[in-house]
């Protein structure tokens, strides 16, 4: 009992954390492609590649282009990273996401996948 | 680079204090005597204070749940957390609270406290800590005002060996008759010696004594000699060389010229005065 | 020496001119997802895999932290499907929810009564700050009374933090 209270201030050994929350679209050095700046860390030690996908609405997913797909980011490190959207896509885009990808033939019995997304269409609901 | 190296402080110094977490204090139930959860020692201060218990509760009750320490070098308490269930239902909660270092002797009882409809279960309280070492400085050599003890020398009696006082040392300094006879002759001679010695030292003496008095009838000559002082008149009398310093440098024609650079300076502070001066009249 | 008397006079007040230094920061939307527990599932019966304490398996416990209150939703999804396993035959039945574990402010006791639940999707709103902890229940049931074969079962709940 007494681990399990005193890990509350301590870094958690599997984190997952994506900021801003509400990142902005910007005009990209390319006309008419919009840019959305974005930082992911990974505390998690079973998780090294995450995936990036932009979503409306509904979950369904919209085009988009990235340095990379799929991302690897070490286990405790930070990786900055950008998605470019077409201007007349902004109005549909709402989710950009980054979901934790599991290795096959290396999971737990019952391991949890995260998905941390960030809202891009402006103010809050 | 040396100049550097020269002006870098160096900060090494180590962190007097120790770290640690108590155990459960709400394992027998809940309320506590902290001298009964911290340990026994000196310069403890509290820096958390963590905690978790599950309330069961009816959801539409109104409950508050006080996590707290009396204070026990005053009225009050030194630390109270509150936890409002009211409305909600009853559930697990695990929260940590820093806490600024507060020495162990303000922390009196501790408790959880229902206030309202609930009840306790699977309480856990747990106090962080640190201890400064240095509050006593004998503790650590690497604390300020540590002095290193003395050891303790015990220095056991030894038993020491005279030579003077062996057999053979006192029979081979027995007194033979050849140095018995001798020590007679000596005797005898002794008398005319001590005679001889007291009619030279008389002598001596008196040549002593006239050096003595001749000294310092030659000191008093020397003195004598040394304050005299001759006709002082002639360095009142002298005259010097006086005269007067004439003036060297002249205008030669009288006027000091304006400075032409400065002319709209001068003209700009000019008109500015007489503004001013204008001003006094109407 | 009056140019290097008038340069020490202008430099002097700059020498005695003090600074503060200012740290800033701002505390933004953020949420954290930490795996407490990862799962095991038990095997009560031949026919049943379960996470369950009571049925001999580890119940996955999922950390929610958020920074600012009212920002993001939490969905949890249970397992409707073996991510690794033997070749099965026939259907699997997967049953399974998400609740509130633990929490670290009373009022996130209130998340279990506003959940909402749909497939199996488990929704909610963390409307307050800090860290809530979900247990993960989780079910698999063979066919008709039918054993599972033997082999290496796995499966992954889905954790989504989505801002609002």
């Amino acid at each position: 009992m007494k681990v399990a209270i005193a890990i509350l201030f301590a870094t958690g050994a599997g984190a997952h954390e994506m900021t801003p929350a509400y990142p902005e679209l910007h005009q990209s050095v390319v006309a008419q492609i919009m840019q959305a700046d974005l930082s992911l860390f990974n505390a998690r030690n079973d998780v090294e590649y995450y995936s990036i996908s932009v979503l409306d609405g509904e979950m369904n997913p919209i085009q988009f282009a990235s340095a990379q797909r799929v991302m690897h980011v070490p286990p405790g490190s930070r990786k900055d990273f950008e998605i470019y959207i077409k201007e007349v896509d902004v109005n549909r885009v709402v989710y950009v996401c980054t979901t934790s990808m599991l290795r096959a033939g290396e999971e737990n019995n019952a391991i949890v996948s995260s998905r941390i997304c960030s809202r891009l269409d402006g103010d809050r609901a | 680079m040396a100049l550097c190296l020269a002006s870098w402080a160096s900060f090494s110094h180590s962190d007097p204090y120790t770290y640690s977490a108590t155990g459960n204090a709400a394992s027998s139930g809940l309320s506590w005597d902290m001298l009964n959860v911290m340990p026994d020692v000196v310069g403890l201060d509290v820096t958390g204070v963590f905690y978790r218990y599950t309330i069961g509760k009816d959801p539409a009750a109104d409950a508050l749940v006080h996590i707290q320490n009396e204070n026990a070098l005053g009225s009050g308490y030194i630390f109270r957390e509150t936890d409002d269930w009211s409305g909600i239902a009853g559930n697990t909660i695990t929260k940590g609270i820093p806490v600024s270092n507060i020495p162990l002797e303000y922390w009196g009882i501790g408790s959880i406290e229902v206030e309202g409809a609930g009840s306790i279960s699977d309480a856990s309280v747990v106090y962080s800590y640190r201890i400064d070492e240095c509050t006593n400085p004998q503790s650590n050599p690497s604390c300020n005002g540590y002095v290193p003890p003395v050891p303790i020398v015990t220095i056991d009696k030894q038993e020491t060996y005279d030579a003077l006082e062996d057999d053979a040392y006192r029979i081979a300094s027995e007194k033979t008759d050849q140095e018995y006879q001798e020590e007679e002759t000596a005797k005898e001679d002794q008398g005319d010696d001590k005679e001889r010695k007291a009619r030279l030292e008389r002598g001596l003496a008196a040549s002593k004594n006239a050096l003595a008095l001749t000294s310092g009838i030659s000191q008093d000559a020397i003195l004598a000699a040394m304050g005299y002082t001759d006709d002082m008149s002639v360095y009142y009398a002298t005259q010097l060389d006086g005269g007067a310093y004439a003036e060297t440098l002249t205008l030669v024609d009288g006027k000091l010229p304006e400075n032409q650079l400065g002319l709209r300076n001068g003209l700009a502070q000019q008109l500015l005065h007489e503004q001013l001066i204008d001003l006094q009249y109407d | 020496m009056k140019h290097l008397a008038v340069a020490v006079l202008a430099v002097l007040p700059h020498m005695a001119m003090a600074e503060g230094v200012p740290i800033e920061g701002n505390v933004q939307a953020k949420c954290v997802i930490r795996t407490d527990r990862a799962g095991v599932y038990g095997n009560p019966t031949a026919d049943k895999l379960s996470a369950l304490a009571a049925d001999g398996g580890v119940t996955p416990i999922i950390r929610y932290d958020v920074a600012l209150a009212g920002y993001y939703l939490a969905r949890i999804t249970y397992p409707t499907s073996f991510s690794t396993s033997p070749s099965l035959t026939d259907t699997v039945t997967w049953t399974g929810g998400a609740s509130v574990s633990s929490v670290s402010a009373a009022g996130m006791s209130a998340y279990d009564a506003a959940k909402v639940e749909y497939d199996a999707t488990t929704e909610f709103d963390l409307t307050v700050a800090g860290t809530t902890w979900f247990k993960v229940d989780s079910a698999a049931e063979y066919g008709y009374n039918k054993a599972f074969p033997a082999g290496l079962y796995r499966a992954i709940i889905q954790a989504d933090c989505i801002a609002q």
